[in-house]
């Protein structure tokens, strides 16, 4: 590898690298190649890598070189007055302080994501939220939260909210106005027809429902409508289908022993992804460290047309074209069915082995292991998950059939796959119910309709007209956050608080009952949504019924506050006393009870009409339409964080692209950036190319939730909208047959993956389960000698007298998903750079997510290799800085002094790990108003010009010390956390004190699995890293199988 | 020239140039900072002659990293009753019942890179006056202490500890080495 690599260069003989980032690093002529090896030298560039023409317009992220002269003239000037005096700064104190508040202190809330009904914490400071965690208690999120949950803190302090309610065009009005305004005419609307319609995304509390259905009471013609997204409503479809109860089934991750994937990314972004995480991993991925010889490991099977999160975690994957989900799917579903000695199903008949094997291009000895796998895995020991973006063809309700046949045929249905007790029963309305909403809407049979935290113009495909069908409407009210697409058509924007501003509940699925609390005032002039129900059934003398009526009636508790009250003691506090019940329901967040039972239910023959006969694939380019785990629907487009957080896949930020297999690439002559025109149908959108391994050749993919254009500031015009292409009467997102030409234009993507390149050195192991079990050191690469306490050195070694900080990182429990870059991000006050900034290399994320591609680029295996200062012990970068500004301290901490900082980045170069990162630019700057609100107060806010990196937490670590101090202990193991730490949903991370040999992290270190990165370095790092195993064939793992055992050293020497 | 009036030429000339120097180069250190307040509060009055305890009004300082300056309503537990007439007492009056917070000038100040608890400082058994001075006999409140690096330093190298501090430190068996008060390592205060 680097080593042969050196050495290859010179003999010609070329070996291409075990692990590398993109194909073009499989080909002798790429290393040749000396505007490559320049790129690769350099760690930032001064300008794009390229000169580039943009698709459109100038960039306008991020700060300008000619702004920033500016700021550095006036800084400059600004600096020399402002030093000879001392500014008089103002302590504004409380009036009256409440008692639960100590300034410096934060308060935690247990509180819910209304959206996903996950359970947060809520670390408040003086009054004002700064970090959202995962409850601990709360039966799903188990203290892990997604990047996008993490991030809709910086949602709450989005300049560009709603501020106050307004009319169409933006004119600003009262509440009191709008209220009489709007309840007047409802009141009419009552009187007559009633056609009153809501439309919202799923709600998934109890009592706002019942709430909005007591209103829509009023009105005889009312009904409530409520949009799914795309791919779980087409489980929900298939579930009505198979077994006739509209649910999303739970999904016991942690049981099974084989799970197959057909398009369904349940490590990323389908369905309750955090849980289904942390269920998998710690179920069976994390082979026996006390006995390797019989370790055992679940298996997964990842059918999917994009690469996911899950495709990149499976063992086995089969990259077919969106229609060839289902294909693989039937075929694998006869096989079982003749394995189990079942009759196989005729509609399965033409699937043949050898028919589907040709036809997608998965070898049929592949789909009968996989067959073989699931039957082998016994009677409910396996899960076969569906669905997805990827693979939602116009069959894709087939495809749930055939999931849901092969789960009942395999006895996982009631088992491993709970359809009732736990399952999901809050789902959305099917497409059926939105036609026909659409369809009223233009006929003119809709008096009124109220949009509700939702954003139908933008999320629904174009060619269903919504846009259109709501000019038909003579009042349109959208109540929302920000005037987005559909509130800047509405007659009425009516802003609604952020969660956090809100009281709720949330039942999400079977057994997980979950309370939302306020944990600040509303900032802006907003009202919670179910306020606005209230105060029109009051103004408007609307006849709401039930429990609506009451509250709507009482004139000392007439809030939602004292509805949802109301209806808790209703349904869950009937015994003793409610007051009691309801503080702790409100400490706790969630009513804890036992998980419910469940039952298998009976597979409905007859659903398997569904399953379409076999349709030949056709040639030519298909599109896939995906979402991203940062991005998801668009709705969060305008939290920075998220636009720059990497894909875990495609490592590309701010943007989304086409992505296209490196075959088909180099058949149509493009490479990475070149921009391709994509029309379907007299419809073109233009993207730039990201060249992605592991595609099927005919497959382009791009991702939904860009091109906004009501987001607001961070999230208009960024990407392109690709829903245009979606047909709306099929619903097909995927599987579209499309043509793809080239423009010559080309447009550079932020991605990162060609960041921090650590020059070919080796930095992960991975191996299969076989060679683990043979030998559980095979992963040690370097030469026992070299590694670290048994080299000399010339430094005196450290001292560390009380606790000595250590991390431990597995790369089998790490999914990749990315939720640990939003929880630092948000800790430690990193900033937000802007897409220029990203593309010459110098984002600021203390931690990244490394990915690795080994094997062939038509079917790779990845590694996620989360990479963070590794804390050595014997620190390249303390050594060359000339200002201290680098120092280990006596906890085994690598220090960064800001204040001592005076930029030479000399630490930067000599760090061997590429984790060190440089304030080119005053990036707090780019905060606005509200937004500085979300500052952690415990954290620096870094200045241009310095270094920073990741610290560990060291706020933390003091947080926790003071703590312990005060009680006149010493820290207990894990009871301090950093970040990162905290929200992985796989506990992937383990950080404590290797000073003490009990602690969790002490014994990993000492796992056979354990390996330091560049160990041959000599730098012993304070985080070791745990090997990764694939539970596959040997002979799959890598083309390169590790002959160099000392490749590092040589190159290094 | 004569040597002796070049002598007094460069004498005046370095006066002039350090003079400039030290009116231009920034003061790393505001001892001796007294400024005005919105409303002239006496500590000497509250603290010294009265005998109120600092913690009465700083009531977060054994609890946090932030002593904490008292809100209104501490003023008026009192003052509701007491001296009632005194017109500067009806300036923080005619605050309370405007809910109106009053803004104080702030006096010790240190930088946003530097994190000082004052929990740990006390529950080391350091007083209020170590630092501050004696506040009691105040009325208008100035910067004691340099607040300095280095003054920080000189304390918790155990140079400048108050010898019970010290002691108390030395009984337990200092952690940071024979002679060290408290840690000295960056990350003590800074990150």
């Amino acid at each position: 590898m680097s080593e042969n690599l050196n050495a290859g260069l010179e003999t010609n003989e070329f070996t291409p690298p075990r692990h590398w980032l993109g194909a073009e690093e499989l080909t002798a002529s790429y290393w040749n190649d000396p505007a490559v090896k320049e790129k690769r030298a350099q760690e930032f560039h001064d300008k794009p890598i390229e000169t580039l023409e943009l698709i459109e317009k100038l960039d306008t992220k991020g700060i300008k070189r000619r702004d920033f002269l500016t700021l550095m003239g006036a800084s400059m000037a600004m600096a020399s007055f402002a030093c000879a005096r001392r500014p008089v700064h103002k302590i504004i104190p409380y009036v009256v302080k409440p008692e639960e508040v100590t300034g410096g202190i934060a308060n935690y809330y247990a509180t819910t994501c209304p959206e996903t009904g996950y359970g947060v914490l809520a670390k408040v400071r003086e009054g004002r939220p700064i970090k959202l965690e995962g409850n601990p208690e709360h039966g799903m999120s188990r203290g892990a939260i997604s990047a996008r949950v993490h991030a809709s803190i910086l949602d709450l302090y989005d300049m560009d909210r709603a501020k106050e309610p307004s009319r169409r065009g933006g004119k600003a009005l009262s509440w009191e106005d709008a209220d009489g305004e709007i309840a007047a005419k409802l009141k009419q609307i009552a009187a007559g027809s009633g056609r009153v319609r809501f439309l919202s995304n799923r709600m998934l509390g109890d009592s706002t429902l019942r709430l909005t259905n007591e209103f829509l009471a009023a009105f005889a013609g009312g009904a409530h409508v409520q949009l799914d997204d795309f791919a779980s409503g087409d489980l929900v479809e298939g579930q009505i289908e198979s077994y006739g109860n509209a649910v999303i089934p739970h999904y016991h991750f942690g049981k099974a022993d084989v799970v197959l994937s057909l398009g369904a990314d349940f490590l990323g972004n389908w369905g309750s992804s955090e849980e289904y995480s942390a269920d998998w991993v710690k179920g069976g991925r994390i082979p026996d460290a006390k006995n390797p010889a019989s370790a055992r490991m679940s298996k997964l099977f990842v059918v999917e047309s994009m690469m996911s999160v899950t495709g990149a975690n499976a063992d086995v994957r089969f990259p077919v074209r969106p229609d060839g989900v289902l294909k693989v799917a039937a075929a694998i579903a006869a096989e079982v069915a003749r394995k189990k000695g079942a009759s196989v199903p005729a509609q399965f008949s033409a699937y043949t082995l050898d028919a589907v094997a040709a036809d997608t291009g998965v070898e049929a000895a592949k789909i009968k292991e996989a067959a073989e796998a699931l039957v082998a895995a016994g009677s409910g020991k396996s899960i076969v998950a569906a669905g997805g973006l990827s693979s939602k063809t116009e069959d894709s309700i087939g495809l749930q059939v055939v999931a849901n046949y092969l789960n009942s045929t395999l006895g996982n249905e009631g088992v491993t796959v709970d359809g009732n007790g736990q399952a999901w029963t809050k789902v959305g309305d099917r497409a059926e119910k939105v036609a026909k909403l659409i369809s009223d809407m233009n006929a003119g049979a809709v008096d009124a309709l109220v949009v509700v935290d939702a954003n139908p113009v933008y999320s629904l495909p174009v060619s269903l007209g919504f846009a259109a069908a709501m000019s038909k409407v003579p009042l349109v009210i959208a109540i929302g956050d920000r005037a987005d697409e559909t509130g800047s058509l509405a007659h009425f924007v009516l802003p609604n608080h952020h969660f956090l501003e809100n009281w709720g509940d949330a039942q999400p699925r079977g057994g997980v009952v979950s309370l939302q609390q306020p944990t600040l005032a509303p900032i802006h002039s907003t009202r919670a949504y179910q306020d606005t129900l209230l105060a029109w059934a009051k103004k408007g003398g609307l006849k709401v019924k039930g429990l609506a009526a009451t509250i709507a009636a009482s004139e000392s508790a007439g809030t939602w506050h004292d509805y949802l009250k109301a209806n808790w003691k209703e349904t869950y506090g009937k015994s003793g006393n409610f007051e009691t019940f309801w503080e702790d329901s409100l400490r706790d967040g969630v009513i804890k009870s036992a998980p419910k039972a469940t039952s298998a239910r009976s597979f409905k023959v007859p659903s398997l009409a569904k399953v379409p006969p076999f349709k030949p694939a056709t040639s030519g380019f298909v599109l896939a339409t995906y979402a991203k785990t940062s991005m998801g629907d668009g709705n969060h487009a305008n939290n920075p964080w998220l636009q720059e957080l990497p894909d875990p896949v495609t490592t590309a930020t701010w943007d989304n692209y086409l992505n296209m297999s490196p075959k088909a690439a180099a058949k149509m002559n493009v490479v990475q950036d070149d921009v391709v025109t994509v029309t379907l149908s007299g419809t073109t959108i233009d993207l730039p190319v990201n060249i992605q391994p592991g595609l099927h050749e005919n497959v382009v993919a791009a991702a939904i939730g860009y091109g906004r254009t009501a987001a607001g500031k961070v999230g208009n015009d960024v990407g392109r909208d690709v829903k245009v292409f979606v047909n709306g009467s099929t619903m097909a997102f995927s599987g579209l047959p499309v043509a793809v030409a080239k423009t010559g234009r080309r447009y550079q993507i932020a991605v990162t993956q060609w960041h921090n390149a650590t020059e070919n050195r080796p930095v992960l192991n991975d191996i299969t389960l076989a060679e683990y079990k043979s030998n559980s050191k095979a992963s040690l690469e370097t030469d026992p000698e070299l590694r670290l306490e048994k080299v000399p050195t010339m430094w005196p070694k450290h001292e560390y007298p009380g606790y000595r900080w250590g991390m431990s990182i597995d790369l089998n429990a790490c999914t990749g998903c990315g939720s640990c870059i939003i929880a630092c991000q948000s800790e430690n006050n990193t900033p937000v750079v802007g897409r220029d900034n990203v593309r010459r290399s110098r984002e600021m994320h203390w931690m990244r997510i490394d990915r690795y591609y080994s094997g062939s680029p038509e079917n790779p295996d990845v590694v996620f290799q989360p990479m963070l200062c590794q804390h050595c012990e014997n620190a390249p970068c303390e050594t060359v800085c000339p200002v201290l500004a680098t120092v280990h301290d006596d906890e085994g901490l690598n220090a960064q002094i800001y204040n001592r900082c005076v930029g030479t980045r000399y630490c930067q170069n000599n760090c061997p790990y590429k984790v060190r990162r440089f304030n080119f630019f005053d990036h707090w700057k780019s905060y606005e108003g509200s937004m500085n609100l979300a500052w952690n107060p415990d954290v620096t806010v870094r200045t241009r010009g310095i270094m920073e990196k990741c610290t560990f937490c060291v706020q933390r670590i003091r947080d926790a010390k003071d703590k312990a101090k005060d009680e006149g202990r010493k820290l207990r193991d894990l009871e301090l956390k950093t970040a990162c730490q905290q929200t992985c949903p796989t506990d992937a991370i383990i950080f404590g004190d290797i000073n003490d040999k009990k602690t969790e992290v002490s014994k990993l270190r000492e796992d056979d699995r354990a390996f330091r990165v560049l160990e041959v370095l000599n730098t012993v790092p304070s985080i070791s890293y745990l090997t990764k195993v694939r539970n596959k064939v040997g002979e799959e793992a890598g083309e390169g199988k590790r002959e160099g055992k000392k490749e590092g050293e040589a190159h290094h020497g | 020239m004569s040597k002796g009036l070049s002598v007094v030429v460069g004498g005046v000339a370095l006066l002039i140039v350090g003079y400039a120097l030290a009116t231009v180069v920034p003061r790393t250190s505001n001892q001796g900072y007294a400024p005005t307040q919105p409303i002239p509060f006496s500590h000497k009055i509250h603290a010294g002659d009265n005998k109120i305890p600092c913690q009465y009004c700083h009531s977060d300082v054994e609890k946090s990293r932030h002593a904490g300056i008292p809100s209104t309503a501490v003023c008026m537990n009192c003052h509701k009753v007491v001296k009632t007439t005194s017109p500067l007492i009806q300036q923080v009056r005619k605050a309370w019942d405007e809910g109106r917070a009053i803004e104080w000038v702030r006096i010790h100040e240190l930088p946003d890179f530097v994190y000082f608890p004052h929990k740990r400082h006390l529950a080391a058994g350091l007083a209020c006056q170590t630092c501050h001075g004696e506040v009691q006999t105040m009325d208008k409140v100035y910067q004691f202490g340099a607040l300095t690096m280095g003054w920080c330093m000189e304390c918790h190298r155990g140079r400048s500890t108050p010898s019970n501090v010290l002691a108390g430190i030395e009984a337990k068996g200092s952690p940071h080495g024979p002679g060290q008060a408290a840690p000295t390592q960056c990350t003590t205060c800074h990150y």
